[in-house]
């Protein structure tokens, strides 16, 4: 009898609860890091949109805004309308250096506030009303019914999700389709992918130099 | 035939039917009379406007004064004791003690009626409020979009029903006509002025609306109905009665034009409901609020316009109102969204009290301006619904916390940028970075200053210069602690390069006088360094690279 015999391996693999990995979708929709070394890790190449993406740190401002430069350069330049929105960042967002690297600062939308729920609400908000390109969220104390929230909004609002969090809770499982952990050396930053959905975890070395910023600038400049 | 000289207009006219161009269409057959009115009487109004309605016993409502304290309305209970309206109060009292007594609220049946007049706005654009408890819509022009008059009246009636209200309606081409078929109560549908006289005249006197002592003495001559009425000879019946009945008479046959003015609806819209007792619960509180905002997006549709804020109050017993707005961003009409704006406010709300009554204001109410919509597939994941947004996030965390910046043509540091108010719409062509419309001005700083230099003109200069600013900036800069005259910040910062000198700003008392320098600390976190070059030439961090 094929079909008792079947049986098991059949609801084994239609079991809701298993995800196989041969199952996603090839295309993962990415926009390009901007960084050659970690793009090429990168399953679509680069951050997947619609979707949350967790950068980890140990100490806040050790290269976290130079690794998303690129990024954030590129979404400001897009033809559609769409705002780059930062909830609870930990100081001044310096407008200046903004405008010199390359960001479209009619586009920046700044949330101040210090409490937790209220970073919560407000990224979930940003992320599900399909008007931002980008959030950029500093948290602190993200629960895991919090950040599957925040996917699921993520992904409802096509939006590109980053959410910084203190590096540590990189043992603490999470639904994000990317998680990153920065470590600032001498000689560079040290990017370790530590989950990106389709791919490998592994460690990316780029040396992010002083005149770094700048270079980033004219480099999408010329570009477009 | 005697004509009395006080009057000669209304006096030569008695004889003969008045000459109006009602009267000659009515004489044309097969022609259309120009109106028809439809007439929403309710009975019941008095006791509609009630708090409690809902109170099982027997009650009544009381209208005049002391001797003269009449029976104005009965609930059922009350009528099956055998209280009848126009009843002495004690004689009410004699047939049942308990009986539970109200007084007449006429300002609050106004009210209704109003609120009532609005809605029926959807019907028709000409609603007339005839006082005391009806309303009269021309509907000769909506007929055909609402499928006939039966259709029409079977609408009205039901959606009149969801808000409990007793109604009795009738359809005819004068205004008084209708008034007083409806009042019968038999719902007659009279499209042809042909029919008005024989159908008017089976009607009692006391549908008239005309007073007791009239009504009393006309029964006395044996005057029982309309048509006995109009039996009468005109000129002894205007002499005996006055010759306002006579008139109305004619205004009922057609014979007289009956103008009447339309209902104008209030420029901003004001509502209140009481709630059923005290409460400090949000959810219930919503529920009314909930309510409040249909009316006023009722409101809105019937006038094409949208509102730009809200006022919600809410009452308490013993202490002053709480008053909570609303702001949005731009005019609109959508409930859901006022809704979730007021429920965003309600939640984070701190009640002194319970809160017995709930109102809602509108603000200036303007007409809603077009907007360009697409006609083929609308993709609704790619709607850029900023405003909503910003109301969302500033209804909950306040006006202030949402900004965006924007930077100002200066060189000391922290004068280099400032809030402004966020883009709602942008345009690509727009200069990106000049600051537009500071709303936070940096304390001390010149007015006006800003404006002398294009940005653009500093970032160049700064881009020749090569002297590169942090993304982040500290609000406030953090001094560091030294070793040996050298800055410390969890160990040793080593430079990397430096000097820059800003030494600017005597003229508005907030000079410095500084040196720069790019430092890295032993993990290689890149700091932005100054030394104060005046006593006691501390070191400060004043931003990261990021």
């Amino acid at each position: 009898m094929p079909s008792t015999q079947k049986e098991p391996l059949y609801e084994l693999l239609h079991h809701p609860h298993i995800w196989r990995a041969c199952e996603q979708d090839n295309k993962i929709k990415a926009i390009p890091t901007g960084h050659k070394q970690l793009d090429s890790c990168l399953p679509g190449g680069g951050w997947p949109v619609d979707s949350l993406n967790e950068v980890l740190l140990d100490r806040r401002g050790q290269g976290e805004l130079r690794l998303l430069l690129p990024l954030l350069v590129k979404l400001s330049s897009l033809d559609d309308d769409r705002c780059l929105i930062w909830i609870a960042p930990p100081w001044v967002p310096y407008a200046p250096a903004l405008a010199a690297a390359g960001i479209d600062l009619t586009r920046l939308l700044i949330v101040h506030t210090q409490v937790e729920e209220e970073i919560m609400w407000a990224t979930e908000q940003s992320l599900r009303s399909g008007s931002c390109a980008a959030v950029l969220s500093w948290s602190t104390r993200a629960t895991a019914a919090g950040l599957r929230r925040l996917q699921l909004a993520a992904a409802e609002g096509g939006t590109l999700g980053v959410l910084f969090r203190p590096a540590t809770t990189v043992a603490i499982a999470s639904p994000a389709a990317l998680r990153l952990l920065l470590n600032q050396t001498a000689d560079g930053l040290v990017v370790k992918v530590l989950k990106s959905r389709g791919g490998k975890p592994v460690t990316v070395r780029l040396p992010l130099g002083a005149t770094h910023t700048r270079d980033v600038a004219s480099r999408f400049k010329t570009d477009s | 035939m005697a004509v009395p000289s006080t009057t000669p207009g209304l006096f030569q006219s008695l004889p003969v039917p008045a000459v109006s161009p009602a009267s000659e269409s009515l004489n044309r057959a097969g022609d259309q009379f120009p109106h028809l009115w439809l007439c929403i009487n309710l009975p019941r109004l008095a006791l509609e406007v009630l708090n409690d309605k809902a109170v099982a016993g027997p009650l009544v409502v009381v209208d005049g004064e002391g001797s003269h304290c009449l029976v104005h309305a009965v609930n059922e209970t009350a009528r099956r004791q055998g209280i009848h309206c126009g009843s002495g109060l004690n004689a009410a009292y004699a047939l049942c003690p308990h009986l539970q007594i109200y007084r007449r609220d006429l300002h609050r049946e106004h009210e209704c009626l109003e609120k009532l007049a609005l809605w029926a706005t959807r019907f028709t654009p000409w609603v007339h409020i005839e006082r005391p408890a009806a309303l009269l819509l021309e509907v000769r022009g909506s007929l055909r979009l609402f499928n006939g008059a039966d259709r029409l009246c079977a609408q009205i009636g039901t959606k009149l029903e969801a808000m409990h209200h007793c109604r009795q309606l009738a359809l005819a081409p004068t205004p008084l006509a209708a008034l007083w078929l409806a009042r019968v109560g038999r719902g007659v549908l009279i499209m042809q002025p042909q029919e008005l006289p024989g159908q008017l005249g089976k009607l009692p006197l006391h549908c008239l609306g005309w007073p007791d002592k009239t009504i009393a003495s006309l029964k006395g001559m044996g005057i029982y109905s309309v048509r006995d009425c109009l039996r009468l000879p005109r000129d002894g019946f205007a002499r005996r009665f006055g010759k306002r009945y006579l008139q109305q008479l004619d205004r009922a046959l057609g014979r007289l034009p009956d103008p009447r003015p339309s209902f104008v609806a209030p420029d901003r819209f004001r509502e209140t409901i009481e709630m059923p007792a005290e409460t400090a619960n949000t959810h219930q509180l919503l529920i009314a609020a909930e309510r409040l905002i249909a009316q006023l997006t009722g409101y809105l549709i019937a006038r094409q316009a949208g509102v730009q804020n809200i006022g919600l109050r809410l009452f308490h017993s013993e202490q002053s109102p709480t008053v909570m707005r609303v702001g949005l961003l731009e005019q609109c009409q959508d409930s859901r969204r006022l809704l979730s704006l007021a429920r965003l406010r309600l939640e984070s709300l701190k009640l002194p009290a319970p809160v017995i009554a709930l109102q809602l204001m509108s603000g200036k109410v303007t007409p809603l301006a077009g907007r360009e919509r697409q006609l083929f597939a609308y993709q609704p994941g790619l709607s850029c619904d900023r405003p909503a947004l910003l109301e969302n996030l500033r209804t909950k965390l306040g006006v202030s916390a949402v900004f965006s910046v924007a930077g100002v043509a200066d060189h000391r540091p922290e004068s280099a940028w400032c809030r402004v108010e966020p883009d709602l719409r942008v345009s690509r062509h727009a200069n990106p970075s000049v600051a537009k419309r500071p709303i936070f001005e940096a304390e001390g700083r010149a007015p006006g200053w800003s404006g002398g230099r294009n940005l653009r003109d500093l970032e160049e200069s700064e881009n020749r210069n090569l002297c590169p600013r942090p993304l982040w900036l500290l609000s406030q800069p953090q001094r560091l602690s030294q070793t040996a005259g050298r800055p410390d910040y969890a160990g040793p910062l080593v430079c990397e390069t430096g000097p820059e000198r800003i030494e600017t700003g005597w003229w508005d008392c907030g000079d410095i006088v500084r040196d720069y320098y790019i430092m890295r600390d032993v993990q290689g976190l890149r700091l932005w360094v100054y030394r104060e070059r005046r006593a006691p030439y501390d070191w400060y961090l004043h931003g990261y690279f990021g």
